[in-house]
């Protein structure tokens, strides 16, 4: 039941003005300036899928030159660059930025029933260096100084002595950039999940959804530092002289991989666990049933990202550590696959005991599952040590996280796009020819990654640009080649499906699936404002509780908690979700996009190894930080 | 004994945090002991005894970790009948929205406690029986 | 159908305090009805977690690097002083309470107490940190920063926590700024993040100091 239609004249009053408080700056100053959280999404959307297809064309061009044996289309150092800016670019310029600045920022306030984020301002900046980030990665490329040491940029090989060029200097910088935008993002979702949600959602009745971007969030915010860490330490070895790597002066090569993959590890849940978010609702809408063992599903959720801080050195099995170190994180590798495992199950079971209607969103959902437990069976294989060893730096290890990654990571953010498209767009998607492009993308995607699991048994080493005839490698590169083309091609569909589709789709009502949350009760695409009247929550599953909804109905032809008096929202107490104070929320702003602009020179000027000149920008970083602070709510 | 609700409250985040938290210590404790035992350091210096280090360990994570599982059953019997939040909301839910919430944290700790408990156990006697500084 | 009580166990609508609008006498009043810290509490923490964990690789890096040493400082290097390091960071830490006080006072609406305890604590705040920027340009001079990995990390985590004291010391003066021209909730919620901000900065420069010092000895 939406309150997508005004009850009472009187309510749709209310709706007006609360619309002319909300709504933003208009024309291009307005995209610039703006605080709303689905229109920073949707920026995140757009950038982020420029970036995808980078990445996608670093893959293909890959692939073309692995086709066949012997061949030279790219030279070896040209190659280097593609495979490293290929592992940056889809983690932290797709994956990252995709699901949470754009499913996580659109989404989230709705789900808990905001009207915005804690921070809109921040939310702001959060994209604004993002886009800052990416163009200076690229601008490395343009350059022709693309990083080229792969994506976890091993010392010694990424030190001065072997890698002069500003390359790795690029890499240091572009990721510590790129990071600042994720840790204020996940800064943001763990306070808004805590402060802004609506009265009556306890801790407990939040939707999975929330507690998957809560663990993601949680995760970004403790292992971002670390990665840091470590590129201050390479930036200053190669620029100031310092010895943390270099083992002729004290210094440790090991270092900068315990550093990296104590990052690295909780990174790839961090780039799984919204996705699992992502499928835990697209489930309950399309079996039309709660999802089975709900506690259980959100603890794994959080278990996963916490356990998966003690798994890292599981990544460096070869580096010749004692076995009693080892073992430490054998265990903890054994033992994480358990919450992913509850979660499987309890998806499993949902879908078998409700009833389920297999439309395009829950085809990718059902191909998530499916590679995802591809990839976990050899993870699994992983946790023994030998084979670990036998296997390091094959196909073998490609195979396992892309599909890993490609299907737990992009096969649910793929069903988001056409299960949330209705509520984005205002539209609906055509269902045939998503399917078509579901179909196309799965069987792309196991031509392209299965025939991996075998050259890597066969001994093909990663990372190299070409191979010798005659190894029996060839007709499964080819294979691997034909599916990534194939691959491409259903990614084209999709996309052309749903612009085909924003253009020619009929009109969406405001709940075409009856789905579980809250979302689903507001317009397509929800008002400025999000939420008419704050509503009432009483369980995970609002948008099923219709006794809720109609009382919200109730309240905004009564003018009850609709909030007018200003731009607010409601605060509440973390854990039981009482009501706490009414807070004013800031509107457009142009000071995150100047702020993010100053760092954009400031990291411009530290890869120039002009100091000086990185410093003076730095003060104008915090003169934005002043003029941002200058004006309180009670002034606006 | 009959228990509060805020007794449980206080139960309840015991199971849920105190577990976690000695997982963690047992884990960079463990990770620590074997460095300084191993490196170049430790081999001239320390002198450890790994097992001893090691079992000792163990044995004090077990028992903290298994105290926080109590706690945690204990939370979760007390508050049998209360659903755990994914509704559908029942009549005069309002008072039931602490209880409600303290079950679902306590079903919570339940499963995380006893995960916990298998790692400390694996990591742990594979150092009771593995030779010291032997490389991988 | 009552919508009070449901949202506040027994607070009607009209008792929820919309807090960030309120100056001058209302701000007292205002917060006292307040049930938890505000959403930039929240933030100032999720500052000092990520901050910590910085600092935690900054220490772990300090012990890696110390248990490869068999000598550690390596030869030739200086061993690193005590007392006063540790000395100046009791002092630092006596602006702790400082910043707590003045937090209490915002709660009272109390601005002259306020702006004192701020400027009192910035004084101490800022010789710290003057003596601190001595003694580290001091210290390079006799030990360069890229003689070896310890020289590396000592001036790499020495120097990660000046510059927090520093972030510290403008995040001071921009109160003093607010203050000065009265009180409102957002200089007190404004306050009460940065309090926390000096504790952690405290705590910080305690570990380091330890942190550092224990080169000298074992």
């Amino acid at each position: 039941m939406a309150i997508a239609t005004p009850p009472t004249p009187a309510a749709a009053e209310r709706m007006e003005l609360l619309g002319a408080m909300w709504e933003g700056r208009p024309g291009i100053l307005g995209w610039f300036t703006t605080t709303d959280h689905k229109r920073i999404g949707l920026l995140y959307f757009w950038t982020t899928l420029v970036l995808f297809g980078a990445g996608g064309v670093e893959a293909l061009l890959m692939r073309t030159q692995l086709a066949r044996p012997d061949q030279h289309i790219v030279s070896p150092s040209t190659y280097d660059e593609l495979f490293t800016l290929h592992g940056v670019t889809m983690i932290f310029f797709f994956i990252i930025p995709m699901t949470t600045g754009a499913f996580g920022n659109y989404l989230l306030p709705l789900m808990i029933g905001a009207r915005d984020m804690a921070f809109p301002r921040m939310n702001a900046l959060t994209y604004w260096i993002f886009l800052g980030s990416g163009i200076f990665l690229y601008i490395s490329l343009a350059l022709g100084m693309a990083p080229n040491a792969g994506w976890f940029d091993y010392v010694p090989l990424a030190s001065r002595a072997y890698d002069p060029g500003r390359n790795i200097d690029f890499y240091c910088l572009a990721i510590i950039f790129n990071g600042l935008s994720s840790t204020l993002t996940a800064a943001q979702f763990i306070v808004t999940m805590f402060k802004s949600r609506a009265p009556g959602m306890s801790f407990n009745r939040m939707p999975l959804f929330c507690f998957a971007f809560l663990a993601a969030s949680a995760g970004l915010l403790f292992a971002l530092p670390l990665l840091t860490a470590d590129t201050i330490f390479l930036f200053l070895d190669r620029n100031v002289g310092t010895h943390f790597f270099d083992v002729a002066h004290g210094g440790s090569a090991f270092l900068w991989q315990h550093l990296f993959w104590m990052f690295g590890h909780p990174e790839v849940y961090i780039l799984i666990v919204p996705a699992f978010g992502i499928a835990t609702e697209i489930i309950p809408a399309f079996t039309q049933r709660r999802v089975a063992a709900f506690p259980l599903v959100a603890i794994a959720e959080l278990l996963v990202v916490f356990i998966g801080f003690g798994v890292w050195a599981h990544h460096m099995y070869a580096t010749g550590m004692a076995t009693i170190t080892a073992v430490f994180f054998g265990a903890a590798t054994a033992m994480v696959i358990i919450p992913s495992t509850i979660q499987v199950f309890a998806w499993c079971m949902t879908m078998i005991l409700g009833t389920a209607r297999f439309r395009t969103p829950l085809l990718f959902i059902a191909g998530f599952i499916f590679m995802f437990v591809m990839g976990g069976l050899t993870g699994i294989m992983f946790v023994a040590i030998p084979f670990d060893q036998t296997v390091t730096d094959t196909y073998f290890v490609i195979a396992h996280f892309h599909y890993i990654i490609f299907g737990a990571a992009v096969f649910p953010i793929f069903g988001g796009m056409y299960y949330w498209f209705p509520k984005v767009t205002g539209k609906m998607y055509f269902e045939r020819p998503g399917q078509i492009s579901f179909w196309v993308i799965f069987v792309g995607t196991n031509l392209l990654f299965f025939p991996m699991h075998i050259v890597g048994l066969l001994g093909m080493p990663r990372r190299n640009y070409t191979y010798p005839a005659g190894m029996g490698w060839e007709p499964y590169n080819m294979a691997e080649t034909i599916g990534g083309f194939i691959t491409a091609a259903g990614i084209l569909m999709l996309f052309g499906n749903l612009v085909w589709s924003f253009f020619k789709g009929e009109d969406a009502p405001p709940d075409p699936w009856h789905g579980a949350t809250l979302e689903w009760t507001t317009s397509s695409p929800p008002p400025p404002y999000n939420y008419a009247v704050i509503p009432k929550v009483s369980s995970a599953y609002a948008n099923w509780d219709d006794e809720d909804r109609a009382e919200d109905r109730e309240k905004l032809a009564r003018g009850i908690l609709v909030l007018q008096e200003g731009h607010e929202q409601v605060a509440i107490t973390p854990v039981d979700g009482t009501i706490a104070e009414i807070v004013e929320m800031p509107h457009n702003s142009p000071w995150p996009v100047l702020l993010a602009l100053s760092l954009f020179f400031v990291f411009g000027a530290l890869v120039l190894q002009r100091f000086g000149v990185a410093g003076i920008f730095g003060i104008c970083c915090l003169g934005a930080l002043l003029g941002w602070h200058s004006k309180e709510p009670q002034e606006q | 004994m009959s228990l509060s609700i805020r007794r449980l409250a206080v139960l309840q985040w015991v199971g849920l945090l105190f577990g976690a938290i000695v997982w963690t210590t047992d884990h960079l404790a463990g990770i620590g002991i074997t460095q300084a035992e191993c490196n170049a350091t430790g081999l001239t210096r320390w002198g450890l005894s790994n097992p001893a280090w090691q079992g000792t360990l163990m044995g004090v994570s077990l028992t903290f970790i298994a105290i926080a599982e109590v706690c945690a059953v204990i939370v979760f019997m007390r508050t049998r009948g209360f659903e755990f939040g994914d509704g559908p909301p029942v009549e005069g839910f309002e008072g039931e929205r602490k209880p409600t919430r303290i079950h679902f944290f306590s079903a919570a700790a339940v499963a995380a406690n006893a995960i916990f408990l298998m790692i400390v156990l694996l990591d742990g006697l594979a150092n009771l029986l593995d030779i010291a500084c032997r490389q991988s | 159908m009552s919508s009070g009580d449901y949202i506040a166990t027994g607070r009607p609508l009209s008792e929820i305090p919309r807090t960030t609008a309120a100056t001058g006498s209302d701000v007292p009043r205002v917060l006292a009805r307040r049930t938890g810290p505000p959403a930039a509490w929240w933030g100032m923490l999720m500052l000092v977690a990520s901050e910590s964990v910085l600092f935690g690789a900054f220490i772990g890096t300090f012990f890696y690097l110390r248990f490869n040493d068999p000598q550690w400082p390596p030869a030739g290097d200086p061993h690193p002083k005590i007392l006063l390091p540790v000395i100046w960071a009791l002092v630092l830490a006596t602006t702790s309470p400082l910043m707590q006080l003045a937090w209490r006072a915002a709660r009272r609406g109390s601005l002259m107490a306020v702006r004192s305890f701020i400027v009192v604590a910035l004084a101490i705040q800022t010789a710290y940190f003057g003596w601190e920027v001595h003694d580290y340009h001091d210290e390079l001079s006799a030990m360069p920063i890229g003689r070896d990995a310890y020289t590396s990390i000592h001036y790499v985590l020495l120097g990660a926590d000046h510059a927090h004291v520093f972030a510290g010391l403008l995040f001071d003066l921009w109160l003093l700024w607010k203050f000065s021209r009265g009180i409102t909730t957002y200089r007190a919620n404004a306050l009460q993040a940065i309090t926390w901000y000096w504790h952690f900065v405290v705590i910080l420069t305690l570990v380091v100091t330890a942190a550092i010092t224990s080169a000298a000895v074992g």
